[in-house]
């Protein structure tokens, strides 16, 4: 009985760890996120990482223009997205943003406080763009890609 | 300029009541407060010499942006700059640096027109912002303030962006192609110079860790200098009795010459370091006031936290391209010096205007930035500049001065985006 129990426990550990790994790896990824009303279906890294870096301005295959929403500037997810969408730092990041703004190339993605707030403007915006921790979103956003944050 | 302002305003305001566009305008801005010191007693950069300036560096930039319509949007930029090397600016007057509408024709085709930047360097259009680069300025081997006056240019340019697929590295790398085309007037040290057309393309390619930029510029210019007007009629009218003289006026003269700017540029990011680099040159037509002007800069630098150490060495060379000395040398055969006193003292005056115009330094730049705060930047360096050519190059010297041989310069500065 006793031994029947932990090896119950000892399962049940196990499914834990496995449930936490995967919980966890799940919620490391980050999702790019668009209105669902946006023909947009599914986006390539790199028309991402030109998305978000200024480069694109209209969605690709379409006539929308982009609207792009950032999270602010301290929010540890718009460090780790950055790191791995375009390999940027928050120093550097911050210098070609600067460089971008007042180079004449256009305007800036617009920072919300936090990811319920993003989640809400790319739902109030048909042109709308952002990214989110990966989890379960409302019907009117959809997820264009996912940017694995594990390799 | 300023109708079109008034152009631009009236335009925004008839379309503010649609209700079918969101308008969502936005102000930033951007500033450096900087202090310099000089070396060398006789020698001044900017308002920095002997003593502590403060002007040089220090700038403040205030910019709107605002969508007027779908894909159309409207940039405004001024700038009050503490220094000038136009010398018809005081100082902190306020300038217009930006002014365009810009229209997104297609998802990687843009246009735009207005007052714009003229695309000479990698850094062309954020000369002013220093938070956006690493040193406490441009390297002034490649950043020449004599290109002050062709710093903006009024008219349009259109840009393409694109992947260039390349099979034979499996990858494709992104490329930005500009072609331009506008007019532009400034002044610079008591030269007027005026540019009309300025015609030429800049291009931009990105794969992995490297960037390149080369960029071509064609412009027909008239630099009016006022020294060199009053000695030009002299030496003409000294030209019945000494012909040489006539073709050294002639050297003198500037008008509407084409001159050619070829600019190369690299960014190459390896780990935590990055090299910049950057070469250019400047090539008149071979005749009247035309010159000769190349300058490269190689920088290098790794950040370390917030701290970021860069290194930077560069050389800078000027001369004039024309006639005017070979023409000079020739009226001492046939007059040779100590005959005639008026004609020795013209000819000194004509013989001290080439020398201006020839030009040549190296230099070594030591310095750190410290990223204080997300959108806060602390610089520091140290330069060392090594005259040649009997000249003091980038550093001006006062009349009179004994030339040294090279001189060094320490500037601060704290540059901020708001």
């Amino acid at each position: 009985m006793k031994i029947a129990n932990l090896c119950k426990i000892t399962s049940l550990f196990f499914m834990l760890i496995l449930m936490a790994g995967t919980g966890n790896r799940a919620l490391a990824d980050i999702a790019v996120i668009v209105n669902a009303n946006n023909p947009l279906a599914t986006l390539t890294q790199k028309d991402a990482g030109k998305i978000f870096m200024g480069k694109l301005r209209l969605f690709p295959g379409t006539n929308l223009e982009i609207h792009a929403f950032d999270l602010a500037t301290d929010h540890s997810l718009r460090h780790t997205f950055y790191e791995k969408l375009v390999s940027m730092n928050a120093s550097r990041l911050a210098r070609y943003r600067a460089s971008y703004l007042f180079g004449g190339k256009g305007r800036l993605p617009e920072s919300v406080a936090d990811e319920s707030s993003l989640i809400y403007s790319v739902n109030t915006h048909i042109n709308g763009i952002g990214y989110v921790s990966l989890r379960p979103l409302p019907d009117n956003v959809k997820v264009v890609f996912i940017l694995k944050t594990d390799d | 300029m300023h109708t079109i302002i008034r152009a631009l305003l009236l335009f925004y305001l008839l379309i503010l009541p649609s209700e079918s566009f969101a308008f969502t305008y936005s102000f930033s801005g951007f500033a450096s407060f900087g202090a310099g010191h000089v070396s060398e007693p006789d020698l001044t950069f900017g308002d920095y010499d002997d003593h502590w300036g403060v002007d040089t560096d220090t700038m403040v930039g205030l910019q709107f942006q605002t969508p007027l319509w779908e894909r159309l949007g409207l940039t405004i930029q001024g700038i009050s700059r503490g220094y000038s090397y136009d010398d018809h600016l005081s100082r902190y007057e306020p300038e217009l640096d930006w002014l365009f509408l810009s229209y997104e024709l297609t998802s990687n085709l843009r246009i735009r027109t207005g007052r714009l930047r003229m695309p000479h360097y990698l850094y062309s259009e954020t000369l002013e912002v220093g938070y956006s680069y690493i040193w406490v300025r441009p390297p002034v081997d490649v950043y020449t303030p004599a290109l002050e006056s062709f710093r903006n240019f009024n008219g349009a340019d259109i840009t393409w962006y694109g992947d260039l697929s390349l099979p034979y590295l499996s990858d494709t790398a992104e490329y930005e192609l500009q072609l331009f085309t506008g007019v532009t007037h400034g002044k610079f040290l008591g030269n007027s110079v005026d540019v009309s057309p300025a015609v030429g393309f800049n291009i931009l390619s990105n794969l992995r860790q490297l960037k390149l930029r080369y960029g071509f510029i064609a412009l027909k210019a008239s630099i009016d200098n006022e020294g060199l007007n009053q000695l030009i009629p002299l030496l003409n009218q000294a030209s019945g009795a000494l012909p040489p003289l006539a073709d050294v006026a002639e050297g003198f003269s500037d008008d509407h010459e084409w001159y050619q700017y070829h600019g190369l540029g690299l960014i190459w990011d390896w780990h935590q370091w990055t090299l910049t680099a950057e070469r250019y040159y400047i090539l008149g037509s071979g005749s009247g006031l035309s010159n000769e002007a190349r300058g490269w800069y190689i920088s290098l630098h790794r950040p370390f936290g917030m701290l970021t150490p860069y290194l930077v060495a560069g050389t800078y060379s000027n001369h004039l391209q024309n006639g005017a000395s070979g023409a000079l040398s020739r009226s001492f055969d046939l007059i040779p010096q100590g005959v005639d006193a008026s004609l020795d003292q013209l000819r000194t005056a004509a013989s001290t205007a080439i020398d201006v115009f020839k030009v040549k330094e190296r230099t070594y730049t030591a310095g750190l930035r410290w990223d204080v705060l997300a959108n806060t930047a602390l610089k520091m360096e140290y330069q060392f500049f090594e005259f040649m050519e009997n000249s003091t190059g980038h550093l001006l010297l006062q009349d009179n001065a004994q030339k040294p041989k090279n001189a060094s310069m320490i500037s601060i500065v704290l540059d901020v985006v708001f």
